[in-house]
C-alpha cells in the first residue's frame, strides 16, 4: 500500500520536474515582485507628481493674483493722483486765470516735473478748448469736444479717466479730466503713455508670461508686452465674462484678473504655465529617472533572487524525487525480496526431489547389465542433464533468496583498497582475454570500514563484470577510492557504451538485464542494490561526459 | 579434485566394513524425499530413519539415540528451531544439520547458535549431503573416504 501512495506523490513530483513548470514559476515571481513593488512606485510618484503640479499651479496663481494685487494698487494710486491733482487745479484757480494761456504752462510745468502728463488744456462746458499745452497744439485748438465720450462722462460725474482712444490727434492716449465744483469748465489732462505702461512692464509675470489692461469691452488699453494687438477670441469671452478678482487656469496660461480705476478697467497678468512650471517638470524628470533606476534595480534584483529562489527549489525538488525514487527502490528491493524468499523456497523444494530422484536413478542404473540396455549412455547424459540444470536451478534460486538476507552479515574492519584488488584479481584472466585493462587510483590513507567483506565483494564482482560485458572487446576500467566527509566511495568507470536512459532508470530491478538470457540473470546489481542498503551504504550509476558509466559506491566509515 | 572424487564415490558402492554403522534421522515433511533419500543412504550402508514431523522426530530421539539428525527447517507442525531446541534439551549429543530451502544465513546462524553443526541449503546435491553427514557421524571426511575407496582399488 505504501507503494502505491509512493507513486502518487511521485507523480506529482514528476510533473513538476519539467523545466517549463520552474521557468514558469520564475517570471510568475517576477511578475508578482514587479507588481507588488514597481507598481506602487509608479502609481505613487504619478499621484505625488499630479499633487504636486497642482500645488504648484495654485501656488503660481497665488503669487499671480498677488502680484494683479499689489500693480492694482498702484495703478489706482496714480490715476487717483491726476485725477487728485487736476481736482485740486480746478478747486484752486478760476477760469479765468486758466485760460491765460502762461497760467496754464505754469500748471502744466509744476504737473509735469515727473512727466506723467502730455498735455494740459481747458475746456468749457459746451465743448470748447479754451486754453492748451503740450505737443499738439496745431491739431487740438479750436477743438470741440462736445461730443467725445469723455466730455459726456466728465460733464456727468465730474470727473473720469478715459479709455484709450485716438480722437482728434489721431494718436492712442488717454485722458483723465474734472470738472470745476459747479461743473462750468472741464480741466483736462493727457496721461503719459510710457510712463503709465512701464507701471505694467515691471510687473513679474515670468518669459512667456503677459500684463494688460483691457476696458469693459475686452479693447487693450495698454500693449501686451508679447506685443498682441488684440486679445484671441477665446481670451476675450473668458476675461470679459467674468471681470473682477478672479484667477482663471487654460490649458497653457494662468490668468489672473483684478478690476481696477472703479472697475472701467480690468488689469490681466498672465503667465504661460509650461514657463513656471519648468522648474517642476525638471524636478518629475529626476524624479521619473530616479524611479526607473530603481524600478531596473528592484527587476534586476527580483530576477536574480527569483532565479536563485527557484533554482534552490529545482534542486531540493530534485533531490526529493531523487530519494523518493531510492525510496521506492528500497520498498520494491524489500517486497520483491519477501517474494523472492516465499517463491524460492517453494521451487527448492521440488528441484531438492527432482535432483534426489535422477541421483536414485544414476544409482540404480550402476546396478543394470550395460548391454542389457540399448540406451544407457542416453540414460545417463540425460540424468546428467537433469542434475546439471537442477543445479543450476538451485543457483538462481539461491540468488533470489540472497535479497532476503536480512540482517546475518559479518562486521570486520576491511581494508578497501585490498578488497578490490583481490575481487578484480578474481577477474584478472577474463579481463585480460578481453584486452581490457585495470587501472587503480587508490587513496593510499584510506578510512578503515568495517563491513562484511563477502557480500562488499559480491558487490564489486557484480560490477566488474558488468563492466567487462559493457566493454566488450580492448577497454579500461578505472577503479579509484576516496574518503568523503564520513564515507568512503569507490568509482568503478568503464570505457563501454554507457548505459541508457531506460537502463539507468531500471538498472537495480530485478530480472533487468540488457544481456543474453544465458549470460546474465538481471538479478546481479538488484543484489548488489540490497546489499549496499543493508551495509548502510549505496550504489548508483551514471554515465560519465567522457563516454562509458560510472558506478560509485559508498560506504559509511567508521 | 574433490569433485571428481565425490563422483568415484556415487559409483562404486560402500560397504559396512569401511564406513562403520551409524544411525541417521532424516526429518522433512517431503515424503518423496525422504523415501528416496532413505534407500540411497542406505545403499551406500548408512542406517537410517524418517520421519516427516517435528512431533514425531522428538518422540523418535525420545526413544533411542542417533548420531545425526537431518532436519529440514520447514516442518508442518513445529519450525525447524524450536524442533532443534527440543532435540538438543533431550540429547545434547545428537549432532544436527539444518537443511533449509530458505538460503537465509540468519536461519541458518540461529540454527548455529541453537547448537546445530552445519547447515545445508536446498538444492544439495547427494554428494555433498552425505559428505557432510559422514562428517557429523565423525566416520571420515570426504577426502579420507576417497583415500580408503583409492586405496582399496
Amino acid at each position: 500500500m505504501k507503494i502505491c501512495s509512493g507513486t502518487v506523490s511521485l507523480k506529482s513530483l514528476e510533473m513538476k520536474s519539467s523545466g517549463s513548470y520552474y521557468a514558469w514559476q520564475k517570471q510568475l515571481f517576477v511578475l508578482v515582485v514587479i507588481v507588488v513593488s514597481v507598481v506602487p512606485l509608479i502609481i505613487i510618484s504619478w499621484t505625488a507628481s499630479d499633487y504636486y503640479k497642482k500645488s504648484w499651479l495654485q501656488k503660481t496663481s497665488l503669487e499671480l493674483s498677488g502680484l494683479a494685487g499689489s500693480r492694482k494698487e498702484i495703478i489706482d494710486l496714480f490715476l487717483n493722483n491726476q485725477e487728485n491733482l487736476l481736482s485740486g487745479f480746478t478747486n484752486l484757480y478760476s477760469l479765468e486765470y486758466l485760460r491765460v494761456q502762461r497760467n496754464l504752462e505754469k500748471l502744466f510745468r509744476a504737473m509735469n516735473k515727473s512727466g506723467v502728463i502730455v498735455d494740459l488744456g481747458v475746456i468749457d462746458h459746451r465743448g470748447r478748448h479754451l486754453a492748451y499745452v503740450g505737443p499738439y497744439k496745431s491739431q487740438l485748438a479750436d477743438k470741440n469736444y462736445a461730443a467725445a465720450e469723455w466730455f459726456g462722462e466728465v460733464m456727468q460725474s465730474g470727473r473720469y479717466v478715459s479709455d484709450v482712444f485716438s480722437g482728434y490727434r489721431n494718436e492712442p492716449h488717454f485722458v483723465a479730466a474734472v470738472t470745476d465744483p459747479a461743473k462750468s469748465w472741464i480741466l483736462r489732462a493727457t496721461i503719459n503713455s510710457e510712463l503709465f505702461h512701464s507701471l505694467l512692464a515691471s510687473a513679474e509675470v515670468g518669459p512667456g508670461g503677459d500684463a494688460y489692461i483691457i476696458n469693459r469691452a475686452g479693447e487693450l488699453q495698454t500693449p501686451s508686452l508679447l506685443g498682441a494687438k488684440a486679445l484671441s477670441a477665446e481670451e476675450l469671452a473668458m476675461l470679459i465674462s467674468k471681470n473682477g478678482t478672479a484667477v482663471r487656469l487654460t490649458e497653457k496660461y494662468i490668468y489672473a484678473t483684478v478690476p481696477i480705476n472703479k472697475g472701467d478697467w480690468t488689469l490681466v497678468l498672465k503667465t504661460d504655465i509650461n514657463t513656471s512650471l519648468a522648474e517642476f517638470y525638471m524636478a518629475r524628470k529626476r524624479d521619473m529617472l530616479i524611479i526607473a533606476a530603481a524600478s531596473l534595480i528592484i527587476l534586476v534584483v527580483a530576477i536574480l533572487l527569483v532565479r536563485s529562489m527557484v533554482n534552490k527549489i529545482e534542486e531540493a525538488d530534485k533531490k526529493r524525487m531523487a530519494m523518493n525514487n531510492r525510496m521506492r527502490q528500497v520498498e520494491k528491493m524489500a517486497l520483491i525480496g519477501r517474494l523472492a524468499a516465499s517463491v524460492a523456497h517453494e521451487i527448492n523444494n521440488p528441484l531438492q526431489i527432482i535432483t534426489t530422484q535422477a541421483g536414485w536413478v544414476d544409482e540404480l542404473l550402476d546396478d543394470e547389465d550395460k548391454k542389457q540396455l540399448k540406451n544407457y549412455d542416453e540414460y545417463r547424459d540425460s540424468i546428467n542433464k537433469i542434475r546439471g540444470n537442477v543445479k543450476r536451478a538451485g543457483e538462481i534460486t539461491h540468488r533470489l533468496l540472497g535479497f532476503s538476507k536480512s540482517n546475518g552479515y559479518e562486521r570486520k574492519e576491511i581494508d578497501l583498497n585490498q578488497l578490490i584488488e583481490d575481487t578484480a584479481a578474481l577477474l584478472a584472466n577474463e579481463a585480460k582475454a578481453h584486452r581490457i585493462t585495470l587501472r587503480y587510483f587508490f587513496e593510499q590513507s584510506l578510512m578503515r570500514v568495517i563491513t562484511d567483506a563477502s557480500q562488499l565483494q559480491q558487490v564489486f564482482l557484480n560490477i566488474l563484470n558488468n563492466a567487462i560485458d559493457a566493454i566488450g572487446q580492448d577497454g579500461v576500467i578505472s577503479i579509484s577510492t576516496r574518503s568523503n566527509g564520513g564515507h568512503i566511495i569507490a568509482e568503478f568507470a568503464d570505457s563501454g557504451p554507457g548505459l541508457s536512459p531506460d537502463s539507468i532508470k531500471k538498472l537495480f530491478d530485478p530480472f533487468y538485464t540488457t544481456k543474453s538470457p544465458d549470460k546474465g540473470t538481471g538479478l546481479g546489481l538488484s543484489i548488489s542494490f540490497s546489499i549496499m542498503q543493508r551495509l548502510g551504504g549505496d550504489i548508483k550509476a551514471e554515465n560519465r561526459k567522457e563516454g562509458g558509466s560510472i558506478f560509485t559506491v559508498m560506504l559509511p566509515a567508521y | 579434485m574433490a569433485g571428481t572424487m565425490s563422483a568415484q564415490i556415487n559409483k562404486d558402492r560402500i560397504d559396512a566394513n569401511t564406513i562403520p554403522l551409524s544411525s541417521i534421522l532424516v526429518v522433512d515433511d517431503e515424503k518423496e524425499f525422504i523415501q528416496t533419500l532413505l534407500k540411497r543412504l542406505r545403499r551406500r550402508g548408512l542406517q537410517c530413519e524418517g520421519v516427516f514431523s517435528g512431533e514425531e522426530a522428538i518422540s523418535k530421539i525420545s526413544a533411542r539415540e542417533f548420531d545425526v539428525v537431518l532436519l529440514d527447517m520447514k516442518l508442518p507442525d513445529m519450525d525447524g528451531n524450536s524442533t532443534l531446541v527440543e532435540i538438543k534439551k533431550i540429547r545434547p549429543a545428537t549432532r544436527v544439520i539444518i537443511l533449509t530451502g530458505h538460503a537465509s544465513v540468519n536461519e541458518g546462524l540461529e540454527g548455529i547458535k541453537n547448537g546445530a553443526l552445519d547447515y545445508l541449503m536446498k538444492p544439495v546435491e547427494f554428494e555433498s549431503l552425505f559428505e557432510k553427514l559422514l562428517t557429523a557421524a565423525g566416520i571420515t571426511s570426504c577426502s579420507q573416504s576417497s583415500h580408503v575407496i583409492d586405496t582399496r582399488k
